[in-house]
C-alpha cells in the first residue's frame, strides 16, 4: 500500500513541510511547503505558508506566495491571498485570488507542446499551400486558367481595344453611317471584339 | 475518519497537533500531540515530543512518548526516550532506551 500522503482535516502543522511525493491538504499548515511534486489543497484545507512546489491545485484557501515550477491551478471555490509565480497559472471561474501573478519562463513540457504544436501547424500551413497550390495548376489549364486569362487581356483588350475601337471604328463606319450611329456602334464594337477574342483563344488553345 | 498519512518523502519541521490517527512513514521534527492514534511505519522517523492516545512503534521515535492510553514498541522498532502510559507493550527484538512510567 503506497498511501499518498495526506494532511487530515482536523490536523493542524506549525512548521516546515519538505517532500519529494504529492500532499494533499484537508486540514491546516502553518509555515512553509516545498515540495518536487503536487501540492492539493482541498476544500476543507487551509495553509498559511509559503508553497514551493513543481503544480499547485487550490480548492481550499491559501494565505501566501506560491511558485510552482510547472502550474498553479485555483479550482472553483479556491481562495487564495499572495503572489503567484509559475509558467503557468489556471484561475476557474469562482476562485478568489488577490495579489499578484508573474508568469515565468515556460516548462519544459508546455514549451514542448506549443513548440510541438506549432511546428506541427507550420508543417501543416505549409503542407496546405502545397496542396492548394497543386490542385488549381493541375484545373486551370483546362478550365479556369483561359478565363482569368481572358480577365487579365480582357482589361488590357478593354483598355486597348477601346483605343484601337476609337481608331479603327471611325473608318469602318463612317462610310457606311454617320454621327451618331458611328458612335453606338462604335460602342458595340467596344464589346463584341472581347466575346470573339474569347472564344477564339479557347479555341486556339484546345 | 480520515487518516493523515505522512509519506516516505515528507519530512515536517514543527508541530502537529489535531484529533485523527496519524501514519508516519516519513520524518517529523518536533512535537505531535494528537488524541488518537499514531502509527510510525518501520520507514518512520520521529524526532519529537509525542503526547496522545495511543501510539505503536514500527520505526525510530526520538523524544518523549507520552500515551494516555497504549504505547506499543514493535520489535525492530528503535526509541530512545522516556514513555509514560498506562499499558506498555514491548516486543521481542525492539531496542529501547529510556525511562518507564506506567503510572500515568
Amino acid at each position: 500500500m503506497p498511501p499518498s500522503t495526506t494532511i487530515g482535516p482536523t490536523l493542524h502543522v506549525r512548521g516546515r513541510i519538505l517532500g519529494e511525493e504529492d500532499l494533499r491538504i484537508e486540514g491546516r499548515v502553518d509555515g512553509a511547503i516545498e515540495l518536487s511534486e503536487t501540492l492539493i489543497v482541498e476544500e476543507s484545507g487551509i495553509v498559511v505558508a509559503e508553497v514551493q512546489a513543481r503544480d499547485v491545485v487550490v480548492r481550499g484557501i491559501v494565505v501566501g506566495n506560491v511558485t510552482a515550477t510547472d502550474s498553479v491551478t485555483l479550482d472553483a471555490g479556491a481562495k487564495l491571498m499572495g503572489d503567484i509565480e509559475a509558467p503557468r497559472v489556471i484561475l476557474a471561474d469562482g476562485a478568489a485570488f488577490k495579489g499578484s501573478v508573474k508568469v515565468t519562463g515556460a516548462a519544459p513540457r508546455p514549451r514542448a507542446r506549443t513548440s510541438a504544436g506549432a511546428k506541427a501547424n507550420r508543417s501543416r500551413a505549409s503542407a496546405i499551400p502545397r496542396v492548394r497550390a497543386a490542385r488549381p495548376e493541375a484545373p486551370v489549364p483546362e478550365q479556369d486558367e483561359p478565363t482569368v486569362v481572358v480577365r487579365r487581356k480582357d482589361v488590357q483588350a478593354a483598355g486597348r481595344g477601346e483605343t484601337k475601337a476609337a481608331k479603327k471604328a471611325p473608318p469602318r463606319p463612317a462610310p457606311a453611317s454617320a454621327g451618331k450611329a458611328t458612335k453606338k456602334k462604335a460602342a458595340k464594337k467596344k464589346v463584341r471584339p472581347k466575346v470573339p477574342s474569347r472564344k477564339k483563344r479557347k479555341v486556339s488553345r484546345r | 475518519m480520515a487518516n493523515t498519512v505522512i509519506g516516505s518523502t515528507i519530512v515536517i519541521d514543527g508541530e502537529i497537533s489535531g484529533e485523527e490517527d496519524l501514519t508516519v512513514l516519513g520524518t517529523v521534527k518536533g512535537r505531535i500531540g494528537l488524541r488518537e492514534h499514531i502509527h510510525v511505519e518501520p520507514t518512520g522517523v520521529i524526532e519529537a515530543n509525542i503526547e496522545t492516545a495511543t501510539i505503536t512503534v514500527e520505526g525510530t521515535v526520538t523524544g518523549d512518548i507520552h500515551a494516555t492510553e497504549r504505547a506499543e514498541l514493535k520489535s525492530n522498532c528503535r526509541v530512545v526516550g522516556d514513555i509514560r502510559a498506562p499499558r506498555i507493550l514491548i516486543a521481542d527484538g525492539a531496542s529501547f532506551k529510556g525511562n518507564v512510567d506506567m503510572e500515568g
